[in-house]
């Protein structure tokens, strides 16, 4: 069943397309990763569909209604959660009380009491491995348990569908392996998730498709071995250095 | 609720009954000083809600104290109602001015707002002194009110109201969604917060505290002109105290009203003009040694200067 | 050139780096890998006179600059590349440029390295007016090198190269600071992708938990048992 459709996207600022005319599929349960060069458009689909920029152009069905138009908490109570690029966590707050504003509204408005909001955040952070650290101060994290926290706050909201922007950067390759474990229990939870990412490994490694931008466009997409080794892939994003990695 | 809550909420009601017998005790003198410590506060606790929890800072908050005192004050000397009308009156064309005012205003972000909340203040004092209703520039004069006690309970009921408002934002979803506000707006919005609209609601409660307060002061000073009530240096002042107690804290205004009130009463008395100057300083002070306030001091049990030093050196370029 | 020996820091009382030393010789492109928490901020904040050591000391070109703050530091020679970019986003791309050069008087050849860089990264000379907040990521980081190298700093320090890029703006990137390196700039990399720090650099130092525990050309750390597993995945 395809949870969400986006036909046509087009994001302009000015002169340059920084999405065009972008269509897909996401199916539920799915883990639909999405790669390619900076500035080619991956961020600034996430910013549109979640109503943070405005169409230019196209439109996007969630479970067959358009949400084109919604503002960014519309969005999030319908239960489409995302996490930024650059993180946003909210300072002077511990780390489960950040949690806990992610429980409290959310997916249909959240949980309306402070103590269900609290339970609920720290089963989520003890899924994502971060009870240790739930009365510490959000600004005594390093950035990878940042990461994780902005993670679970996206978590809390009990959404349908989650966006991960570069949640990995930064991360070693066994933190990497833990995380691609975490975003697979995630998808057993019945969340349907689209990943972008830079770090090949992991992206190989999580995602069921991968569709790859270009230039604002959609390029290709296809399971992981499909597009890894498209030769149009390779010279637009993969690099010399890859080819030769995966194949040594 | 959990104990702690329940604890501080008995805390402050038995404050409150405290505060009901102080009359029996205290001089006239003091009961004056008093009703004007309460008035202080309420200004603080209730720009405590907009600039604490919320983090836009509103410059123009003297704009609804005057538009209380004004509106309790034109109905009760031209329209004759009564004050138990007025006042309430007072504090709800306040609170309707907020909320109007605050829809395009709020959309601004950081000094932008600083400076429209400015200007709204400033143009309200103009507004005033050219309307035949309010008595232009000649102002108003009150009905006098011959059991002066009056005063002290109703202000002292007021602030009671604010602080529990500000209390019971502390630990509410509604509060969260406030702070999530202050600490980052763009992700609180992505969390599923309405933001405006929680905006607006915060910005109309500070309204509407200050307008009630606006309201009593109008009778309790029996006269009231533009320049009186839309004061530049009242928003400041209830921002000042709010900041030095701790902004963003339940208690952080009132023991920024209480400590700021009594030393500037003291100073007064002794220093004449250079209260001024004492204002002056303090903001510089309390900026570069203790940005989180008094309350913070409080809090993490301070009782060396690296606390201090820390700060200075934190928040220096 | 930029030597440092024995240092000893942290912040309060949590010891970060634990006696640490290695150098970098003039000419030479140097890299220090290390995960997160290993301590790479804080030896870098330590070099660059953000904060001061408990113990130990960082040497330039002989000289003694332990704790002498950042803009001495910088004037003595040290420019860096910080994680991130941090890029003056309001400023136009050739503006950035010129803010590397704040420090030089000499116009003729601030003009001259301006189109030097511009030559190294094609596709500034291109976005010359263009804001460089508007710039892609990768983009973002040619500026910020570029706008390093036009302090004509006796040593540059990137730090977190490869931080959010895709892998093929790391491939040039990679080519583009080994050619740097050919024509004569002495540069240090401090990067979390080791794969990355190992094909830019010919010398290496791996940081853990604060203290140096592998040194040496990079072609055999790369076949070292250790860092395939801990650090390449393999």
């Amino acid at each position: 069943m395809h949870i969400l459709q986006a036909r046509r996207v087009t994001k302009m600022f000015g002169g340059l397309a920084a999405v065009s005319l972008v269509d897909f599929d996401l199916r539920e349960g799915e883990i639909l990763g999405l790669i390619g060069p900076n500035g080619s458009g991956k961020t600034t689909l996430v910013n549109v569909i979640t109503g943070v920029l405005p169409y230019s152009n196209g439109d996007v069905l969630f479970r067959s209604q358009s949400i084109r138009g919604l503002r960014p908490h519309e969005i999030g109570r319908l239960g489409l959660s995302r996490t930024f690029q650059v993180v946003k966590p909210f300072r002077n707050l511990s780390v489960l009380q950040n949690v806990m504003v992610g429980a409290l509204f959310g997916a249909r408005g959240g949980a309306r009491e402070l103590a269900k909001a609290r339970s609920q955040a720290e089963e989520v952070l003890e899924f994502v491995g971060l009870a240790h650290r739930a009365q510490a101060p959000a600004e005594s994290l390093n950035v990878p348990e940042r990461k994780r926290m902005e993670l679970a706050r996206a978590l809390a909201m009990r959404p349908t569908i989650l966006f991960l922007d570069e949640v990995m950067a930064g991360l070693n390759p066994a933190e990497i392996d833990e995380a691609v474990g975490l975003i697979k229990r995630i998808r057993d939870r019945g969340i349907t998730l689209m990943v972008i990412e830079h770090v090949m490994k992991a992206i190989r490694n999580v995602s069921d498709r991968i569709m790859v931008f270009h230039h604002g466009e959609k390029l290709t997409e296809g399971s992981p071995e499909e597009v890894l080794n498209n030769p149009q892939v390779v010279s637009a994003y993969l690099g010399r250095r890859y080819a030769e990695q995966a194949h040594a | 609720m959990s104990t702690k809550r329940w604890v501080s909420l008995l805390a402050g009601l038995g404050m409150v009954l405290l505060l009901g017998i102080a009359p029996e005790i205290f001089s006239a003198f003091m009961i004056q000083f008093l009703i004007n410590l309460f008035m202080m506060a309420i200004l603080a606790e209730s720009w405590n809600l907009i600039g604490g929890f919320t983090g836009y800072a509103s410059f123009g908050n003297a704009a609804f104290f005057g538009i209380g005192a004004y509106t309790t004050g034109v109905l009760l000397t031209r329209a004759a109602f009564p004050f138990a009308v007025a006042l309430p009156a007072g504090g709800i064309l306040a609170m309707l001015f907020g909320v109007a005012v605050g829809m395009p205003v709020l959309r601004l972000k950081g000094q932008y707002f600083a400076i429209a909340t400015l200007g709204i203040g400033e143009t309200m004092r103009e507004v005033v002194y050219n309307m035949e209703i309010t008595g232009a520039g000649t102002g108003l004069v009150m009905p006098i009110l011959r059991t002066p006690l009056t005063f002290f309970y109703v202000m002292l009921a007021i602030l009671a109201a604010a602080t529990l408002v500000n209390w019971w934002v502390s630990e509410s979803r509604f509060g969260y969604g406030l702070i999530a506000i202050r600490e980052d707006e763009d992700a609180a919005a992505a969390m599923g917060i309405n933001t405006p609209y929680y905006k607006t609601i915060a910005f109309a409660l500070s309204a509407a505290f200050a307008g009630l307060a606006g309201g009593v002061y109008a009778y309790w000073i029996t006269f009231i002109d533009p320049n009186a009530v839309f004061r530049m240096t009242t928003t400041i002042q209830m921002i000042i105290m709010a900041v030095f107690g701790g902004s963003g804290t339940v208690l952080g205004p009132l023991l920024g009203a209480l400590v700021l009130s009594s030393v500037s009463e003291l100073l007064a008395t002794q220093l004449a003009t250079l209260g001024e100057l004492f204002y002056g300083l303090i903001i510089i002070l309390v900026v570069l040694f203790m940005p989180k306030g008094l309350s913070d001091l409080i809090r993490q049990r301070v009782f060396s200067l690296k606390y201090f030093a820390r700060n200075l050196r934190e928040y220096r370029i | 050139m930029l030597e440092i020996r024995g240092l000893n820091a942290g912040y309060g009382e949590v010891q970060i780096l634990r006696d640490v030393s290695f150098s970098v010789g003039k000419g030479e492109i140097v890299t220090l890998v290390g995960s997160n928490g290993a301590g790479k901020s804080t030896l870098l904040n330590t070099i660059c006179g953000i904060i001061y050591p408990w113990s130990g000391s960082v040497h330039l070109e002989e000289a003694d600059i332990t704790g002498l703050n950042s803009e001495a530091i910088v004037a003595r020679g040290i420019t860096q590349v910080p994680e991130g970019r941090r890029l003056f986003p309001q400023m136009s791309v050739k503006e950035n440029l010129l803010m590397g050069a704040y420090r030089r008087k000499d116009r003729a050849e601030i003009q001259r390295d301006l189109e030097w860089v511009c030559e190294l990264f094609p596709i500034l000379k291109e976005r010359q007016g263009q804001r460089a907040g508007s710039l892609s990521g990768g983009e973002q980081q040619m500026c910020a090198i570029a706008r390093g190298l036009m302090a004509r700093p006796k040593i540059l320090i990137v730090d977190e190269l490869s931080l959010g890029l895709a892998p093929i703006i790391l491939d040039v990137l990679v080519d583009t600071i080994q050619k740097i390196h050919r024509e004569g700039t002495t540069i240090f990399v401090v990067e979390q992708d080791v794969a990355t720090a190992f094909d830019v650099a010919t010398t290496g130092y791996v940081l853990e938990n604060g203290q140096i525990v592998l040194s040496g050309p990079t072609a055999e750390l790369k076949a070292n048992p250790h860092v395939k597993k801990a650090y390449l995945g393999l």
